[in-house]
């Protein structure tokens, strides 16, 4: 039976797991600083609207805690899809050190 | 114990030690839930309600805009946000669904509250709007974390 090398098992895992997180990663900062940008901007409507009058001492609160609970949801949806990131990064490495190992081992044991 | 017994188990240990690395190594991690389109049509179901709700309430005047002549509005969305909370709960890995579900029952009982508040005249259309951006970026949030979750496909494993 071959040995393992863990070193090269290392590089390989750390490659495919680099290529879908670089991949992946850009995709979930776009979609969170564009969310953010509409936030913010939305946060600042209200402000305007208080000092216009459309927008009374009473409702300014509560449409800001709209706000806010649209950021909980665009962060919350920013996790889980870093989440999905992480988890394709890390079944990846592994897919690509199967043949590795198999070989090494001799026999499918994976 | 005899040193011939002590390296023997010692060497069984690292076998073992080493399959379940190997096995484990074999086995695709789930850290997230499984796409569920039920969930994912529920989602759009309740965007088409809301604005066609939100749409009627810039149109109508006083006394058909009030809470009180809507009520059917807030009945029909308490029933629709528990049967997503009751699917999501369901899912394993469901805290970020949870955490959307939450926020966006929030932001109907902020429109509620809005309403109310307003007694017997109408919401004007800046606060309409306002609610109404705060709806729609929970609802791109949903459904962007929907669309991940059915991209979300095994890799297929090297030979």
């Amino acid at each position: 039976m071959a040995g393992l090398d863990v070193g090269s098992l290392l590089e390989t895992m750390t490659a495919a797991a680099a290529g879908v997180l670089q991949a992946k990663w850009p995709a979930v900062r776009s979609f969170a600083t564009t969310e953010f940008q509409k936030i913010a901007q939305s946060i600042a409507d209200i402000g305007e609207g208080v000092a216009s009058g459309q927008i009374t001492t009473d409702q300014a609160p509560i449409l800001l805690d709209t706000q806010k609970q649209a950021s909980l949801a665009v962060i919350a949806a920013a996790e889980g899809m870093g989440m999905i990131a992480a988890e394709q990064a890390v079944n990846q490495a592994f897919a690509a050190i199967k043949g590795v190992v198999n070989t090494a081992i001799g026999f499918p044991l994976i | 114990m005899p040193k011939k017994l002590v390296g023997i188990a010692a060497r069984w240990k690292m076998a073992c030690l080493l399959t379940l690395v190997l096995v484990s190594a074999g086995c695709a991690v789930k850290w997230t839930p499984l796409y569920d389109d039920t969930l994912d049509k529920s989602i759009t179901t309740f965007q088409e309600n809301t604005e066609a709700y939100l749409t009627k309430l810039e149109s109508l005047p006083a006394p058909p805009c009030t809470y009180e002549q809507n009520l059917s509005f807030y009945q029909q969305a308490s029933v629709q946000l528990s049967v997503m909370q009751t699917r999501a709960t369901a899912s394993q890995h469901n805290t970020f669904l949870l955490e959307q579900i939450s926020a966006l029952s929030k932001v109907v009982d902020n429109l509620k509250t809005l309403q109310q508040q307003a007694g017997n005249t109408c919401l004007n259309s800046t606060v309409i709007e306002s609610q109404r951006s705060g709806f729609d970026r929970v609802f791109e949030a949903m459904l962007a974390y929907e669309l991940a979750l059915k991209a979300n496909v095994p890799p297929a494993p090297s030979k």
